[in-house]
């Protein structure tokens, strides 16, 4: 596993350990996380990408929404994944 | 509202038409350009799915397009039992008419977030998931599989 991925997550898990009412209140946007913790949120992908980009360099932040974790991701599974 | 119809998998599975670009800023040398001079782009089949959370393209398009992983999200699959971390990519997203002619209908209105998974062998090369449908209505029990936004 690469140093990046294990960067991401490092910030991936800053999500689910948030505070429930944080979480409710960001639910849906998208946070900018760098070193473990939300460094900002937006409302798009768009504008968080956008903004990450303009205040670190690539490889040193995760955007991600705001969601319940983990992800289902339905019919790939349930068919026949992983072959 | 635009509507988009599209056609079914073995008669069971909603699929629409989209396009799938890497139309997100990229460096060029130290500056950020949005500019479509190194945009890829290809048009596949999307299995509309309301069982999935999240939306999801083939492993070999996200290679195509160049995507750079954006973070990295953990993923329940239920029928093994297991939870595994899964790198996640944003990629632009349209939407195809596929009865008028492979016109653009709908431009999704933000950078989709996406998680890559092999597809391979699949009809379908992406998963379009509640993440996108919540926006939308969806009727697929007649007809056509229809999706309004």
């Amino acid at each position: 596993m690469s140093n990046l991925d294990l960067e991401h997550r490092k910030n991936s898990r800053a999500i689910s350990e948030l505070p429930k009412g944080e979480f409710e209140t960001h639910r849906g946007e998208f946070a900018v996380l760098v070193a473990g913790s939300v460094s900002s949120y937006h409302k798009t992908n768009r504008e968080a990408i956008l903004a990450a980009r303009s205040n670190y360099v690539l490889g040193q932040f995760s955007v991600q929404r705001i969601e319940p974790q983990p992800v289902d991701v339905g019919f790939i599974d349930r068919a026949d994944y992983p072959r | 509202m635009p509507i988009i119809r599209g056609k079914y998998y073995e008669r069971r599975q909603p699929l629409v038409k989209v396009r799938l670009s890497n139309a997100i800023p990229h460096y060029v040398g130290e500056e950020l350009s949005i500019g479509p001079a190194a945009e890829i782009a290809c048009d596949v089949w999307a299995l509309v799915d309301t069982g999935a959370t999240h939306s999801v393209i083939d492993r070999q398009i996200q290679v195509e397009l160049m995507l750079l992983q954006q973070g990295s999200k953990p993923v329940l699959f239920p029928n093994m039992g297991t939870i595994e971390f899964h790198p996640t990519y944003t990629c632009g997203l349209h939407f195809f008419d596929h009865y008028s002619d492979g016109a653009k209908v709908h431009e999704w209105k933000d950078w989709l977030e996406v998680l890559s998974f092999d597809l391979t062998e699949r009809t379908f090369k992406a998963v379009i998931g509640m993440d996108v449908l919540q926006a939308a209505k969806l009727s697929v029990d007649q007809g056509l599989p229809i999706i309004e936004f």
